[in-house]
């Protein structure tokens, strides 16, 4: 079990102590903090009780699970939003991106933070759009290639069963046109397979 | 110049840095203004300072220096096997809460 702390921060109420701690995770400078905490009445900080808690129970507090969620939420949120910017870049530079904006949102204070969520969500949402927008093309362009693959290969298999004997036969033969086209289709393509029945 | 000591925290608070945010990667630049803003450690340190921290980190294997055609400068990012050893560290620093 750890020992409580001793030092002359460690003593403040735990209020005081939270916005010391805020006040170092928001990046404000020594003087500045004991300058706050002599305003709110108490005077007996000096920089080196500061710099001791720094070392210590401002160490622990960063290690708590909600300062490190924090962190990783932002690094997430960063990640999705340089993968949804980044499409098909490599992922070394998808990383770099997400490294560049995480410090990017570091800098803002968590109040910037939280008004800028929605924002960022927004940029999330049309990025995903875009995205999607893009697969949607691909896909049609996909249609349009194999649309032109199989005139091609249909063509083909006309030139290559033009002159046989046997589709001849059935063409210039009796009959109903579905009954030939079903016998050229055997003829050509062989018999289908059996469909699988559903398992039961 | 860092003392022993100071390059040793140097080290621990570069892969805790990293491996918190992976996959994200960060140039020595970037990592060395994150540390300082959120004053992460106690003393005054350069962006060597930050760079040998890295390849010591680097040469145990926890982190990586990725290159990319686009940039001349290598952006850093913690490897899996630096992000398992942050993460033991963690749970034997906490074992209440990783007892889950």
């Amino acid at each position: 079990m750890s020992r409580a702390r001793q030092g002359k921060v460690a003593r403040l109420p735990a209020a005081i102590r939270e916005t010391v701690n805020k006040q170092l995770y928001d990046g404000l400078s020594g003087p500045a903090i004991i300058g706050q905490l002599n305003m709110a009445g108490y005077p007996a900080i000096t920089e080196q009780n500061l710099s001791e808690w720094r070392k210590g129970g401002y160490q622990d507090w960063l290690k708590t699970e909600g300062q490190m969620t924090k962190i990783r939420e932002r690094a997430e949120l960063a990640m999705r939003m340089a993968q949804a910017a980044g499409g098909s870049l490599a992922q070394s530079i998808v990383s770099r991106i997400a490294g560049d904006m995480d410090e990017k949102l570091d800098a803002l204070g968590e109040d910037d933070l939280l008004k800028l969520r929605p924002i960022l969500d927004s940029v999330l949402y049309a990025e995903r759009l875009r995205l999607q927008q893009q697969k949607l093309t691909q896909n049609s362009q996909v249609i349009e290639i194999t649309r032109e693959k199989f005139q091609r290969d249909t063509a083909a298999l006309f030139i290559k069963w033009n002159e046989n004997e046997e589709v001849k036969k059935i063409i210039e033969g009796k009959g109903e046109k579905e009954v030939k086209m079903d016998r050229l289709v055997k003829l050509i393509w062989g018999d289908r397979p059996e469909a699988t029945p559903p398992a039961k | 110049m860092l003392t022993i000591a100071q390059q040793q925290e140097m080290r621990i608070v570069g892969l805790e840095f990293l491996a918190t945010r992976y996959p994200n990667s960060y140039t020595a630049d970037a990592i060395k203004r994150m540390l300082m803003r959120r004053q992460r450690v106690d003393f005054q340190f350069t962006e060597s300072d930050t760079v040998a921290a890295l390849t010591f980190l680097k040469d145990e294997e926890l982190v990586q220096p990725l290159l990319d055609n686009l940039h001349a400068i290598p952006a850093w990012q913690a490897t899996s096997k630096g992000v398992l050893q942050f993460q033991r560290k963690e749970a034997q620093d906490n074992p209440e809460e990783s007892r889950l």
